[in-house]
């Protein structure tokens, strides 16, 4: 008999071989060592990954079963989430169309002309378009101040 | 149990319909088992603990398509392969593998080496030695070579068993675990 092959020794550590593999393996030196150097290995290889993938303590399945209405409110919720911010982003982006659209800003519609002499007329001013209530307080105040201070002294004078 | 035990306590459990009582059952029983699978396809601690979860998960949900014609145990491990399978086609995990440049091998030894039961300081030496290159021959073997070497050696299914899991004939799994003797046959000659 020639030396095993890969499937007579797969036979054989699986405990399925036959007579004939038993007797060529209790004579030829070359394959028990061969057949006995594959089964350390696998018993090493199993050995260390059986230890290594033992199992932590898992929940029980109840506990986490219970979790999928969970999931799935938290899936609700973040499809509404996506509802209401598309929502939003629709309203932001067709609101402002509207609005440039029904009422559009003067300084559009103004000629280059009008825009020059706008400013011009603005530049000539004393005081600027801006500060024109101001100017006009400060004038009164000044008016008044004048007045009363034409009344004292008329006052004054009458008294001597 | 016994299979025929099973199979009986399977059949009333199809015709009844399984509670999640019977289900809690079912869990405890193949919960390690199916951890330990995940984790040989995966050899990760979280990404096998997660799929066990999610393994059952999907057999309670898939619990009325379960007609007893295989064991739970045959079925819970085909749903756990495949599950295996779609995280291991998740591109974005071969994304974040890539990035973060994670070598597959070291990361697999440094998680074993942990666990070396040799006694001796020599001899763990040697059987480190003998393991590292055992878990590259095994890295080297197709995925579904791997999960029928795992599946044979370390949970010691017969090879209808799993021929039935993984929905392939016993000619091919006899020949994937062929495939990974002459693999491990290959490391001793190359030894000597």
């Amino acid at each position: 008999m020639n030396h095993l092959t890969d499937e007579q020794l797969l036979d054989w550590l699986s405990g399925a071989a036959t007579a004939r593999v038993d007797e060529h393996l209790a004579a030829c030196p070359a394959c028990r060592v061969a057949a006995d150097a594959v089964s350390e290995r696998l018993s090493h290889y199993t050995l260390a990954i059986r230890q290594r993938s033992a199992a932590p303590k898992l929940r029980s399945f109840s506990s986490y079963r219970r979790r999928w209405p969970h999931r799935l409110s938290w899936a609700a919720g973040s499809a509404l989430v996506v509802v209401l911010v598309a929502q939003t982003g629709w309203l932001s982006w067709t609101r402002p169309q509207k609005t440039s659209v029904a009422a559009p800003t003067p300084t559009i519609n103004m000629s280059d002309d009008e825009l020059l002499e706008a400013v011009h007329s603005d530049l000539s001013r004393d005081v600027p378009q801006a500060l024109a209530p101001v100017g006009a307080i400060t004038e009164e105040r000044n008016r008044l101040t004048t007045a009363s201070s034409h009344l004292r002294a008329k006052s004054q004078g009458e008294m001597e | 149990m016994t299979g025929m035990e099973e199979i009986l306590t399977i059949s009333s459990m199809s015709e009844l319909g399984w509670s999640a009582a019977e289900f809690d059952d079912i869990v405890r029983t193949h919960q390690a088992r199916i951890y330990r699978i995940l984790w040989c396809e995966l050899r990760n601690d979280e990404a096998a603990a997660t799929l066990t979860q999610d393994c059952f998960l999907k057999a309670y949900r898939a619990r009325a398509t379960f007609r007893g014609e295989a064991s739970v145990s045959t079925w819970l491990i085909r749903i756990a392969v495949n599950l295996a399978r779609d995280y291991q086609r998740n591109r974005r995990q071969g994304f974040w593998r890539r990035l973060l440049g994670l070598n597959a091998e070291e990361a697999e030894l440094a998680c074993l080496q942990a666990v070396d039961p040799t006694p001796a300081a020599d001899r763990a030496l040697v059987a480190r030695e003998q393991l590292r290159q055992t878990l590259q021959a095994v890295r080297k073997l197709s995925p579904q070579q791997q999960t029928v070497f795992h599946l044979r050696f370390i949970e010691e299914l017969s090879i209808e068993e799993i021929a039935t899991a993984l929905r392939v004939d016993p000619s091919t799994v006899k020949s994937h675990l062929s495939r990974a003797v002459h693999a491990l046959r290959q490391l001793r000659e190359q030894q000597s």
